[in-house]
């Protein structure tokens, strides 16, 4: 396991799930708020590490109603959607009877 | 209300490299219609990090030199430029009696806050108007702070909040001098600044 998925913290990891859940389609910061139960306060911080890290991708959309602004919706990366997978393989996997550090 | 004006300055507050994530943040909010006000607040914070994190060692030094570093000025002024010139008659108090000890604190302590303020608007001049109220306040608080002090810790005093007559003036005047004494010494900072950053460019 790389140093930089083991590095992710719950909160991060449920952002990376939330995005997972949404497949190929475009998620805006609202919806990932409600999916994950995070505010803009922590939200927004691991949204702008995971894009510098590549892991997420993000692209502005107009919106529907006029007047408003433009909203930014991010969808995972090929690099996030292996990162997720790593760490989902990590947590799974047998417990190892072999003792660290020796 | 609360919210639109927490937003605003959220926008006020970020640094200009962090302008797409600000924008972001703007149109999630205009597009939350329950819970607006918590959105803000925390698009706020995360602005205020920004902010700490590009400007963080200069507020630092705008509060920290006039608590600190204007004790050392004044002890250095006093050792080695009024000492050995007053006449040995003369007592060395800070506000004495005689015209020289009068000349010499008002002359070093505005020359202190003018070197100061001079540092500080050619260190950042884009940020001079956030600047020149911030040092005024500092520097006011840090007067009066140092006023209470005498008088409790001292002269075993109750501490007041007696007004200050700066340089005799009545209230809020001499503040507001104070204030612009500090706004042309960090403009003209900021101006030397300006000006040698050109030379270099060019």
């Amino acid at each position: 396991m790389s140093r930089k998925s083991r590095r992710l913290s719950p909160q991060t990891l449920s952002v990376l799930t939330a995005l997972s859940a949404g497949g190929q389609n475009w998620l805006y910061g609202l919806e990932l708020s409600a999916a994950t139960g995070l505010k803009s306060g922590s939200l927004y911080p691991i949204l702008i590490r995971l894009s510098e890290r590549g892991l997420v991708e993000g692209q502005w959309l107009e919106t529907e109603k006029p007047g408003r602004p433009p909203r930014h919706a991010y969808r995972l990366t090929g690099q996030g959607r292996a990162a997720l997978i790593e760490v989902d393989s990590h947590e799974t996997a047998p417990f190892s009877a072999e003792p660290r550090g020796v | 209300m609360i919210a639109d004006l927490l937003m605003k300055l959220t926008y006020a507050l970020t640094p200009k490299d962090q302008a797409l994530w600000s924008e972001a943040m703007r149109g999630e909010y205009a597009a939350e219609s329950r819970g607006r006000l918590g959105w803000a607040a925390g698009c706020l914070m995360v602005a205020s990090g920004w902010r700490l994190k590009a400007d963080g060692l200069w507020l630092a030094i705008i509060f920290a030199v006039p608590f600190f570093g204007f004790d050392i000025w004044s002890h250095w002024w006093w050792q080695n430029v009024i000492l050995p010139v007053i006449p040995s008659g003369s007592k060395p108090v800070i506000i004495g009696p005689d015209d020289i000890n009068r000349m010499a604190f008002f002359f070093q302590s505005g020359l202190k806050y003018m070197l100061y303020a001079l540092a500080i608007g050619m260190w950042r001049p884009r940020l001079l108007r956030v600047a020149v109220p911030l040092m005024t306040m500092i520097c006011l608080a840090q007067v009066y702070w140092a006023l209470a002090h005498y008088n409790w810790v001292i002269e075993g005093q109750p501490v007041t909040f007696v007004y200050l007559h700066w340089m005799n003036l009545p209230p809020v005047i001499g503040e507001l001098a104070f204030m612009m004494l500090l706004a042309v010494s960090a403009g003209g900072g900021a101006l030397i600044r300006r000006a040698a950053d050109r030379k270099q460019a060019k």
